[in-house]
């Protein structure tokens, strides 16, 4: 289960609909429940970054923000849980590409389409090619 | 020398868990060979069959990639910070 609230949620949103038309992505901090590789994950600070690609069709974050992020993170005794990003013209699905980047079993990869009329938002967990879509908790 | 590396929720569960840990060595190399050592799990996670860093795998030396540095050659000094980073990346 991956939760946030409705705060994070604009936030997030507002950032990907700035990069249109290329892809946007930013790093979820917050705090992970249970152990390895954990059964919940709780936001408490949306992380935008650029993406270094420039593209509709693909995403990368800085290196250099990630470790801005991981600084934060520590700072404030949390952790990164998880990535998001935006999929301009596909659904709210990992695509190959995404699953062949996805080497961490505990982060969870958000996905945002602007496919449709609405901005959709899903979760997912990918752990060694294996895709779990996880429900999402949008908290007032 | 004992320096202090940083490393990413993939690893750390080849580090019973703990995020920080502590490396002997006088480059990034000796450093990782060191974690390598301390944790013998975590070989090949970092450093390729070929002796070099995954492709995936980012290095930061305080506030520089160390392969704008001298990669794996590169020296550290007392009270600096090595973070192991994932490269982040995908697509539709």
């Amino acid at each position: 289960m991956f939760k946030l609230n409705a705060d994070h949620f604009t936030s997030i949103v507002a950032h990907l609909i700035k990069e249109l038309p290329n892809e946007g992505c930013g790093i979820l901090i917050g705090n992970f429940v249970g152990s390895y590789p954990y059964e919940l994950a709780e936001t408490k600070v949306f992380f935008p970054t650029p993406n270094e690609k420039n593209s509709a069709l693909a995403y990368q974050i800085p290196a250099k923000s990630l470790l801005e992020a991981d600084r934060l993170a520590e700072k404030e005794n949390l952790e990164i849980i998880g990535v998001v990003h935006s999929h301009t013209n596909s659904d709210p699905y990992p695509s190959s590409t995404d699953v062949q980047n996805a080497f961490d079993p505990s982060w969870y990869y958000i996905i945002v389409s602007f496919r449709f009329e609405h901005p959709s938002l899903r979760a997912y967990r990918i752990n060694n090619g294996i895709i779990s879509e996880e429900a999402v908790v949008v908290e007032k | 020398m004992a320096v202090e590396i940083r490393l990413p929720t993939v690893l750390r569960q080849y580090a019973n868990g703990v995020a920080t840990v502590k490396a002997d060595g006088e480059t990034i190399g000796q450093l990782l060979e060191d974690l390598e050592r301390q944790f013998p799990a975590m070989k090949g996670q970092i450093i390729g069959d070929d002796g070099k860093l995954h492709k995936f795998v980012n290095v930061y030396l305080n506030d520089d990639d160390i392969r704008y540095l001298q990669n794996l050659d590169t020296k550290v000094a007392p009270g600096d910070k090595v973070a192991i980073l994932p490269a982040v990346a995908g697509g539709a």
